[in-house]
């Protein structure tokens, strides 16, 4: 390195040339590349770097990402869900996460970090009383993951290794569920079983579950509301079955539902996973994703916790501060002897989730839950009424739907692409999906979508189906 | 608060007073009357009185009534340092092993909570024969030889201890076991002797040495790397297991239990030997198909394998391929021996050369460390 | 306490949120669900029956609760030198951009609606493959763990597909790779070997070569490890892996030292991975969403998870599993935490290749220039004192002399350091090899002024250690609330993870300062 020629950088306070040259005197060095000592010349970098050139000027690299990002479309309004969803983000939660605070921070001790494990554990709280469940765990990276996580969990307290899913379940959450299930040549390989779905219904087909459900079952998953949108109606006789089988009952839930819909605790879940986007966070082009694990605050479960546990303790003085507990068992405690294992996670998002619950309230999520039912319904309503277009399994969903194309004679993606050139983004393909539904689409409707964004699709689909 | 003694913690103190005297003269131990003489006529000084006064001024105001043996064995050091204390008997300055014995006995009798002592190895070795696993102990450090599991790594560090276990509610600490190992001081080539264990508190584990707040992991780990040893036993192979505290989980998950000294012998999962000798031993892997050697790591010095364990004699050692050895140890202890190898010492160097290089060592269930065994 | 800040946490006595409200109270009124009857849309057995038990509140007391917990929130606010996690300066830019553009956008959209941010994802790939050979990359990953996890997931679908994964079951790390490889390789089912390190502060040849054999699957390991040691046989090492049928997988959480100086695939390793929260710049909020970028070589892309951007003719598309059969598919939904993604994209653009050789130059020059002053505080010491040579971008010190001349921890040490607004130092990961470690790390962005003051305090806390150690093991002083005590934690009858079951186990709370 020439000192004499270093050009200093804003994000690099020391790149002057005076303290440069103050540090490499105190170091004893006459060049910085002879603090590279231990890397053998032979293992170095032959050639220099190609990147694409710098952009130092902010100015510079603002106008660059505008027009790079501006090649992306935005439509007049966008019917997509499945696990990742259009939920409104009142304007505090987006304060509070910019907050310099909390966006760019790490664990510090429990007083120095007051404020944000006091913020975490808020999260725990508020979702436990959403829940009816004593014991949360700080989030995890995604629904997909904390299911699977679930099912080792059942796996290291009953010690058996079959988990019987829905044939319903989200083939993007279901990917991550066979990845954690492992492979049968290795330990602890979970093997998942496929329960079929009643396709008029869009439930649980009962009998098949019976027939599956055994002394080797170490767990049931069940979502509620299921990716279909529909509400599991079986899933008290399920719950009911596998307790009988000595199987844990793992259930799924999108927790926007819970003002209008039962904690799956109510009817028999032991562990209750899902996802925290609805709660006040962007979709993110999906980055938005964080799951959460939960479940009755006995041993039987707390122990088997593979994510960071946080606890309220007491100061001397009788003040109320956060610190982990149960630590041992990550990852971070015991490397491999922890339960499974942990790292970075979605931690801000579980403050945001945290601001979002403090806002709505009791009252803010009752209502929530009867708008999003209340404006899919309508929605479903106007779908129904296209020519050739079916809405599939009854009226008992929430928020997402499915449209039956199959009386039209065009594929979802044709509709889809006429629906785009129309500025609107349609529901989620199944079709490659489901092979039993055939041409249909997930039609997702929160509370952001208006009478006229569901004119507009009714609008649009028709002259689409046409 | 002070209350009532009556209602005072009461924490014992006895001090070995001739313990680390034979190390400032090049002796390396006390153990016995002529080690004693030897040690004081090439000039050595009393030591122990000395670290026990380091680790009683660190314990000044915590609010405990010290009791300790009489005179040279804890009451002279205990008043010097400003400690009002209940004295259990009186001792002279020529103290004997008998001395120690009956003063740990009559500290346990009466209702203390822990003994803090003051020596090495050999004193370690007289209490467990006492008071065994009664009430926990915390070794100050002051002998030559301190390689029993019950030492803190400084007379400070005891103090610690001590302080951290008082912070408890009486009864409310979790307890740890600890090998209390020895060597014969005259033979400079002998190795570890385990002895027994005794009790100590769990915090100790955390001031012996680099130790995080994970204290907890070592038994889970110890007891998952002896149940997949008992999970891959090979039906009709013969197994030989060692002695130790980490081999009693291999006991454990088996169904028995043995003296910490025995060695065993297990053949489809059952005990078909137990607490044997040489002679028996070699008896029964003579006509053994494959046999299997279990062992633990003995002592703070990484003794493997050594006329320590005399009971696994040249013959049966002789029937093992060296593949067929599976070492169980707490990561924590060898992180402690400081990169230094674990030992393989038989008195037969032919037989020491097959077991030594690099080798898996068994940490945990599905985990295991590479690490340096030598002759 | 010459020449130190006077440090003042702010305190709000802020109670636990489930404490607060008055009934009827509300802070975010949904849009109206107008007239139709909703009730019977939901099954009677699926029907909540009492609302949630949670606080109700006004807008503006939300956002004043949660702005005074933000406060009450050290982090990097003070100085932050938490070694191994390379914290950084976030450019604010990336937030701006990321609201502007990605906050909307569904994973789900049509690829012809998102060039934009395709073009942004295929650009740090190729990016990411110019800084370390590897041909291709993937951001599924939410943090370094889950690169850690996808690479031993890859490496059971490598040998699974060429039928050997029965036989090759151990995975090779060493004792001071981070803990997340070993967890995660035992995770994906495999058995762990761990190599210790030997006199060297690395382990020897000797004992990878009794550890590799036909069971070997891979290893994985970091490189300078976390005491800022390089392991100079680290090429013989990938080859006596590749020797034996293993993968190689380069751990690259400490890559501010290593970056432009040298190529993973270079050095014959297979696969790699980067923090893009970290070494990239993107925030790390706090513990995520974060982003762990892993990239391999074309032989093992078949296996890696789906989707990756594919480019052709300046078009972008999305290649899913139906058009890779052997990938292991997802490790989570979706690709990736696309923000973090995009931040850093952003800060790679405005650094340049300069700029992170001359990074990576700084945060070397800097860790040297601390572990000088620190040498000479009184009670520390540096871990393997026998290694003379230079150490990279961080250092590892142990505070055992210190312990053991005052009966100070490095727990008590962190906690008075943030007395001076100085957040808690990283100690290490598991297991501790030095007594009472800790380990800075200064990186690129602050200012010697900062590494100065942060020195300064470290000094005065040992100092205050022999002269008064009281203070020390009392700390913090200038903080919201004091040390919590946390030895019963776990504890069933006291642990307290939500406010349900504070109040069930503890009743109310005690009369302290923090009281409502």
């Amino acid at each position: 390195m020439d000192v004499s020629k270093i050009e200093p950088h804003h994000l690099m306070a020391n790149s002057n040339q005076a303290t440069v040259e103050h540090m490499l005197d105190v170091v004893g060095a006459s060049d910085v590349e002879e603090l590279f000592e231990q890397i053998p010349a032979e293992h170095r970098l032959a050639g220099g770097l190609e990147l694409p050139p710098a952009l130092v000027s902010e100015a510079d690299l603002s106008r660059h990402m505008d027009d790079l990002l501006s090649r992306d479309v935005k439509p007049k309004a966008s019917f997509l869900g499945g696990g990742c969803w259009p939920h409104y983000v009142p304007a505090v939660v987006d304060e509070i996460v910019g907050r310099a605070e909390f966006l760019n921070n790490i664990w510090g001790t429990p007083s120095s970090d007051l404020g944000r494990t006091q913020s975490l554990f808020e999260f725990c709280s508020q979702l436990g009383e959403l829940l009816e469940l004593d014991f949360v765990g700080l989030p995890v990276y995604s629904w997909g993951c904390a299911a699977g996580h679930a099912m080792l969990m059942a796996q290291r307290i009953n010690g058996r290794s079959e988990v019987l899913v829905a044939a319903s379940l989200d083939p993007e959450r279901r990917a991550v569920i066979e990845t954690y299930a492992g492979l049968p040549e290795l330990e602890h390989h979970i093997e998942l079983v496929e329960v079929a779905t009643d396709w008029e219904t869009g439930c649980l087909d009962l009998e098949d579950f019976r027939s599956k459900l055994s002394d080797r079952t170490a767990a049931i998953y069940l979502e509620n509301p299921s990716f279909l949108g529909t509400f599991e109606a079986s899933g008290p006789e399920a719950a009911r079955l596998a307790k009988e089988a000595g199987a844990e009952v793992i259930v799924g839930v999108d927790p926007i539902a819970l003002g209008v819909t039962a904690s799956p605790s109510a009817w028999g879940a032991d562990i209750v996973v899902g996802t925290i986007q609805s709660l006040g966070v962007h979709m993110n082009c999906g980055g938005g994703a964080s799951g959460f694990i939960a479940s009755r605050d006995e041993e039987r479960y707390a122990r088997q916790y593979p994510t960071l546990c946080l606890s309220a303790a007491h100061t001397a003085e009788g003040d109320i501060g956060f610190s982990m507990t149960l630590f041992e068992q990550t990852s971070y405690g015991s490397r491999e002897l922890g339960n499974d294992w942990t790292g970075n996670s979605t931690y801000l998002w579980a403050i945001a989730a945290s601001v979002y619950m403090a806002l709505l309230g009791p009252r803010g999520f009752e209502e929530i839950g009867r708008t999003i039912l209340g404006r899919s319904h309508q929605a479903a309503e106007t779908v129904a009424r296209i020519p050739g277009v079916e809405v599939r399994f009854g009226d008992a969903f929430f928020k997402e739907f499915v449209a039956d194309f199959n009386g039209t004679g065009k594929t979802v993606a044709e509709i889809n692409a006429s629906l785009r050139e129309q500025g609107i983004f349609g529901g989620l393909d199944l079709s490659g999906r489901f092979p039993e539904l055939g041409q249909s689409a997930l039609i997702c409707v929160t509370e952001v979508h208006q009478d006229e964004d569901i004119a507009l699709l009714g609008e649009a689909l028709t002259e689409a189906v046409r | 608060m002070a209350g009532p003694t009556s209602l005072r913690r009461r924490i014992g103190l006895i001090v070995n007073p001739i313990a680390g005297m034979g190390g400032k003269v090049g002796l390396r131990g006390t153990d016995g009357d002529e080690l004693q003489r030897r040690a004081r006529e090439l000039g050595a000084t009393e030591m122990a009185a000395e670290r026990a006064g380091v680790a009683l001024d660190r314990l000044r105001g915590q609010g405990f009534t010290l009791t300790v043996a009489g005179g040279a064995m804890g009451e002279k050091v205990a008043r010097e340092h400003g400690f009002e204390t209940e004295v259990t008997g009186r001792f002279g300055c020529h103290t004997s092993p008998d001395d120690t014995r009956d003063a740990a006995l009559a500290m346990a009798d009466s209702g203390v909570e822990l003994i803090m002592f003051a020596g090495g190895d050999g004193t370690a070795r007289v209490i467990r024969e006492s008071i065994g696993r009664r009430i926990p102990v915390v070794g100050i450090p002051t002998g030559v030889k301190m390689h029993s599991g019950c030492f803190a790594r400084s007379p400070a560090a005891a103090a610690d201890v001590v302080a951290e276990y008082l912070g408890h509610d009486p009864g409310s600490v979790r307890l740890d076991e600890a090998e209390v190992v020895d060597r014969d001081a005259d033979d400079p080539k002998a190795t570890t002797t385990l002895y027994g264990t005794v009790s100590v508190p769990e915090a100790r584990s955390r001031l012996l040495a680099a130790k995080s707040r994970s204290s907890g992991r070592d038994a889970a780990a110890m007891r998952g790397a002896c149940l997949e040893v008992v999970e891959e036993m090979v039906p009709g192979d013969t197994y030989v297991i060692g002695p130790g505290s980490t081999m009693g989980w291999v006991r454990r998950h088996l169904g028995f239990q043995s003296d910490p000294l025995a060695i065993d012998v297990v053949r489809d999962r059952e005990l078909i030997a137990g607490d044997v000798t040489e002679a028996e031993l070699d008896e029964l892997t003579a006509e053994a198909g494959r046999v299997h050697l279990v062992m633990g790591v003995i002592g703070g010095q990484g003794s493997l394998l050594g006329r320590g364990n005399q009971q696994i004699g040249p013959k049966t050692l002789e029937r093992v391929d060296p593949g067929d050895l599976i070492v169980v140890a707490d990561l924590q202890k060898l992180i402690e021996l400081g990169s230094s190898p674990l030992t393989v010492d038989t008195g037969d160097t032919d037989i020491d050369r097959r077991f030594t290089g690099y080798r898996p060592v068994r940490i945990g269930r599905k985990e295991s460390l590479i690490y340096e065994v030598a002759a | 306490m010459s020449g130190l800040r006077r440090y003042h946490a702010p305190v709000w006595d802020e109670p636990v949120v489930m404490e607060m409200g008055s009934p009827g109270r509300r802070g975010f009124i949904p849009p109206a669900a107008g007239d139709a009857d909703t009730a019977g849309f939901v099954p009677d057995s699926m029907k909540r029956g009492e609302r949630a038990g949670l606080p109700e509140l006004s807008e503006a007391e939300v956002q004043r609760h949660y702005i005074h917990l933000a406060q009450e929130t050290l982090g990097m606010m003070g100085v932050n030198l938490f070694g191994t996690c390379t914290i950084k300066y976030s450019p604010l830019l990336g937030e701006r951009i990321s609201a502007d553009h990605i906050a909307e956008l569904h994973p789900g959209q049509d690829p012809e609606t998102i060039q934009g941010v395709l073009a942004v994802l295929h650009g740090m790939s190729e990016i990411l493959c110019e800084l370390s050979g590897m041909d291709q990359f993937v951001f599924q990953a939410g943090g370094g763990a889950d690169a850690a996890y996808v690479n031993a997931v890859t490496t059971r679908a490598y040998h699974a597909d060429r039928g050997e994964l029965e036989q090759r079951n151990e995975i090779i790390t060493t004792i001071q790779t981070h803990p997340c490889n070993a967890a995660t390789a035992a995770a994906a089912g495999f058995k762990v070997v761990t190599l210790m390190l030997g006199e060297d502060g690395y382990p020897p040849l000797e004992a990878l070569e009794a550890a590799v054999s036909e069971r070997t699957a891979g290893m994985m390991i970091g490189n300078p490890d976390d005491m800022g040691i390089y392991n100079p046989e680290i090429k013989q090492w990938v080859d006596l892996v590749h020797e034996a049928g293993g993968l190689c997988f380069y751990d690259h959480a400490n890559f501010n030292g290593a970056m432009s100086k040298l190529r993973a695939r270079e050095l014959g390793f297979d696969a790699c991975m980067f923090m893009l929260h970290k070494t990239f710049a993107a925030p790390f909020g706090g513990g995520g969403p974060a982003v762990g970028a892993y990239g391999c070589s074309s032989e093992l892309e078949p296996y890696m998870p789906r989707p990756l951007v594919r480019e052709q003719g300046g078009s972008y598309s999305l290649e899913d599993v139906d058009e890779a059969p052997k990938s292991v598919g997802r490790v989570r939904e979706y690709w990736g935490n696309v923000p973090q993604i995009v931040k850093a994209y952003s800060w790679v653009r405005s650094m340049g290749a300069e700029g992170i050789r001359f990074a990576s130059d700084m945060s070397v020059l800097a860790n040297n220039y601390m572990e000088k002053r620190l040498l000479e505080i009184p009670g520390l010491s540096i871990s393997h004192p026998d290694i003379k040579s230079r150490r990279l971008e961080m250092t590892r010190y142990s505070l055992g002399k210190l312990q053991e001349d005052t009966g100070v921890t490095v727990f008590d040490v962190q906690n008075r350091m943030v007395d001076f607004g100085v957040d808690a130092p990283w100690l290490s990961h598991e297991p501790w090899l030095v007594p009472e470690p800790i380990t800075p790390e200064a990186g690129e962005t602050w200012p010697i002024e900062d590494l100065d003051y942060w020195i300064d305090v470290l000094a005065q806390v040992c100092r205050e250690a022999y002269e008064d150690p009281e203070i020390v093991k009392t700390a913090p002083h200038n903080q919201a609330i004091g040390p919590v005590d946390g030895s019963r934690l776990d504890e069933p009858d006291q642990w307290a993870t939500t406010w349900r079951a504070y109040k069930r186990k503890h009743g109310d709370r005690p009369k302290g300062r923090t009281s409502p």
